[in-house]
């Protein structure tokens, strides 16, 4: 009973919104310096030491821009659970990048950095809660954000009307 | 599961499209092609910080191009006396050992050793920059920053001295307060 309270809340319309334009405005808002400077971009996935050095430029002249374009789906509620399995998806890869580098980091030191680089590197354990945190709304969206007509499936449940609609995707709504 | 797989690519379809087509058209386009070269990239980032903090007339989009040289040219050039030879490494690094000749101008420490190294380079010098190796852009920094002074004819040694040590030839340790 408890479980399907908390279930309810969280597929619940204000909830879903709300983690929309928490995970997509974040996303939104972290892409924009990545367009503005793609060769910073470059040097910081270079940094990572994971890609292959070809796809380095490819994937920093378009991964801002599915963050970009995912973010903006998200809020404004279109291909909502396919956006937030995307952001979802990069939080989880950029998490196991760090955490890889947070392995790395304690065995060697590289010192490769460039000395005109002023940024000073991140705590990576503070990156990976806050990757968690943000995690948090994705998978509200993933796992929460049910069609109509499976809600429909509860027939006690005392859904609000402004529920109607949360899910434009579903056109098999039965009522 | 259909539907989900349509909107992932049409998502990430969109995204590749805008982003190739947005690097196509800014003013400098990164090489989506090539492999990724440190030295450009840097002297990209570098460029653009330089020119956010000096706010010259100079446009942000031109970015000097410094030639490489390998390391025969190097040693002909320094041999003949017509180049000048800076290490653009920490002096921590320099102290170990250094290229036969090598003035140390760490990057690090530019505007502080820059009016020492200055008088040592004379008129008609070629300028040659080093660092530790291919991976290490502080010589494109170094030129770059000298370019910025109104020096010309730079190359840029990216072999550094670890590719100059695999090939057998000499360092030397320089002289104390050298």
């Amino acid at each position: 009973m408890m479980n399907k309270k908390i279930a309810d809340f969280l597929s619940s319309l204000p909830v879903q919104v709300l983690s929309s334009f928490i995970l997509g405005g974040l996303f939104i808002y972290a892409s924009i310096d990545k367009i503005v400077h793609p060769h910073a971009f470059a040097k910081i996935i270079y940094n990572y030491q994971l890609m292959p050095e070809i796809l380095i430029y490819f994937m920093a002249v378009t991964l801002p821009w599915v963050e970009m374009l995912t973010g903006f789906a998200l809020v404004a509620g279109i291909y909502r659970r396919t956006s937030a399995v995307i952001l979802s998806a990069l939080l989880v890869i950029f998490s196991v990048a760090i955490s890889i580098n947070l392995i790395r980091g304690l065995n060697f030191d590289c010192g490769c950095f460039s000395t005109l680089t002023t940024e000073a590197g991140n705590d990576p354990l503070g990156l990976l809660i806050r990757d968690f945190l943000i995690l948090v709304p994705g998978l509200i969206i993933v796992f929460f954000n049910r069609p109509l007509a499976s809600r429909g499936t509860h027939p006690a449940a005392s859904r609000p009307p402004s529920q109607e609609g949360i899910d434009r995707e579903n056109t098999s709504d039965p009522q | 599961m259909k539907r989900f797989i349509l909107q992932l690519i049409a998502i990430l379809g969109l995204s590749v499209v805008i982003g190739l087509a947005y690097n196509q058209f800014s003013k400098t386009p990164l090489p989506i092609l090539k492999k990724y070269d440190a030295h450009m990239v840097d002297l990209v980032v570098a460029n653009k910080q330089l020119n956010d903090v000096t706010v010259s007339d100079e446009s942000e989009a031109e970015i000097p191009q410094f030639d490489e040289i390998d390391a025969e040219t190097v040693r002909a050039l320094l041999e003949s006396g017509s180049a000048v030879l800076l290490d653009a490494r920490p002096p921590e690094d320099y102290r170990f050992g250094r290229i036969p000749g090598g003035i140390s101008l760490p990057i690090s420490r530019f505007n502080e050793t820059y009016d020492r190294v200055a008088p040592q380079l004379g008129e008609g010098k070629t300028i040659i920059t080093y660092c530790e190796g291919y991976h290490c852009t502080d010589s494109s920094m170094l030129a770059l920053a000298l370019h910025k002074k109104g020096h010309a004819d730079i190359f840029v040694y990216k072999g550094g001295i670890e590719e100059w040590m695999e090939l057998g030839y000499d360092v030397e340790t320089p002289m104390e307060g050298e």
